[in-house]
């Protein structure tokens, strides 16, 4: 399995940039004798309100520390996390997909939801894979985006998605989605499954 | 994104909150809020704790600048770090002294108050919809690392890993997210 993100820029690794300087300095791994200069050019960069880097990595942190809470670092959900879910109370839509076979309609969803919750049913079980990854089209094949890494239910070979609401309601502004199963093993990659969803217009 | 409209020079906010102007001493409190406390996590753990050490450091600031103790606004980044430095230095002795400086001055302080959400922001779903584009591993050591808070030695152990390879993994994550939140939510790209 790759750690690389498939958003890595190829230099990623290169020369120590300031993102990854600042989270040397703050996980401790920078030497208290680099240390102390590194903070007057921080505070001094701060001061003029160009510290971009620590901007962003505590943007990260307050956003890290909410989808925590919140458990949802996978992509893709058990049963028996959608169900504890669907008993919680949570204001939920719940919908089953099917099996790939149909397009799938989405209705409108309510204006107060919380979470969507969808099931796909592709039985991924049995298969010999290193990744799963679900490549998102839209209907003229323009691509959106991949998740990457995603993990299905082993009781039952599907997929379950917990989406926020907000997040599921900004996806299906973008209309029917072409989203396509790919199972990967060394360099190989191969197609398994197509789901088509057509949201409908939406009353939010 | 708009382009970001060019910040008020430093020293002129030291002016400003000198003459009593308290929204630019809470402007100065803000600028300079990531970094202090990107120096409080080097020190501390835990979120509250960094969150207090930020509250610290911010009521002496607004306290200098509303009695005008700085003379040379000029020095004001050195000024910071070094109250940074001596409440680190003596953190004990610091919480009487808390407790008078925030009766006078937390109003100034109101926007450094993380707010405590149970609905997510534009900003979280933008990360969610990041993330998903990352590794596991990679979403693991964001989880264990910017989520909870582990230092970099439990981060390995848990992920079974050498620390070289946390580090690297840590910073190609960052890179991976920073460049992906400078976009738009994936759905929305035009």
């Amino acid at each position: 399995m790759s750690d690389a993100s498939s958003t890595d820029p190829p230099d990623a690794l290169g020369a120590l940039d300031a993102l990854g300087a600042l989270d040397d300095y703050t996980s401790g791994l920078m030497p208290e004798a680099d240390a102390e200069a590194f903070e007057e050019g921080l505070f001094a960069r701060a001061a003029r309100g160009e510290a971009a880097e620590a901007d962003f990595t505590e943007s990260l942190r307050r956003g890290a520390e909410w989808i925590n809470r919140r458990g949802s670092f996978e992509v893709g959900s058990t049963r028996a996390q959608v169900d504890q879910l669907l008993a919680s109370g949570a204001r939920i839509t719940y919908m089953d997909f099917g099996d790939c076979k149909q397009p799938v309609d989405i209705p409108p969803l309510a204006p107060d939801l919380e979470l969507f919750i969808y099931r796909v049913g592709v039985d991924l079980r049995g298969e010999d894979y290193d990744t799963i990854d679900v490549v998102v089209e839209t209907a003229t094949g323009e691509y959106i985006k991949t998740f990457r890494d995603v993990r299905y239910d082993t009781t039952d070979g599907a997929f379950y998605g917990v989406c926020e609401a907000p997040l599921a309601e900004i996806s299906f502004r973008r209309g029917t989605a072409i989203s396509k199963v790919m199972i990967g093993r060394g360099t190989e990659r191969r197609h398994v499954a197509t789901l088509e969803t057509r949201p409908l217009a939406s009353a939010r | 994104m708009p382009p970001a409209e060019p910040l008020e020079p430093f020293e002129s906010l030291v002016q400003l909150a000198g003459q009593g102007d308290r929204a630019a001493a809470s402007r100065l409190c803000e600028r300079f809020a990531p970094a202090v406390r990107s120096f409080a996590r080097r020190r501390l753990v835990a979120t509250e704790a960094v969150n207090e050490f930020t509250q610290d450091v911010m009521l002496v600031l607004v306290e200098a600048l509303v009695t005008k103790k700085l003379e040379q606004p000029e020095r004001l980044p050195g000024f910071v770090l070094g109250i940074c430095k001596n409440l680190a230095r003596d953190r004990a002795r610091q919480r009487e002294r808390r407790a008078a400086l925030f009766d006078e001055y937390a109003a100034a302080l109101a926007s450094l108050t993380p707010e405590v959400t149970e609905k997510p922001t534009y900003e979280i779903l933008h990360l969610e919809d990041c993330l998903t584009g990352l590794s596991q591993r990679a979403r693991d050591v964001v989880r264990l690392a910017f989520g909870e808070a582990k230092s970099h030695g439990d981060i390995a152990r848990e992920l079974s890993l050498s620390e070289g390879n946390v580090r690297v993994l840590r910073h190609r994550s960052l890179a991976a997210l920073r460049d992906c939140m400078s976009r738009r939510i994936s759905w929305e790209a035009a």
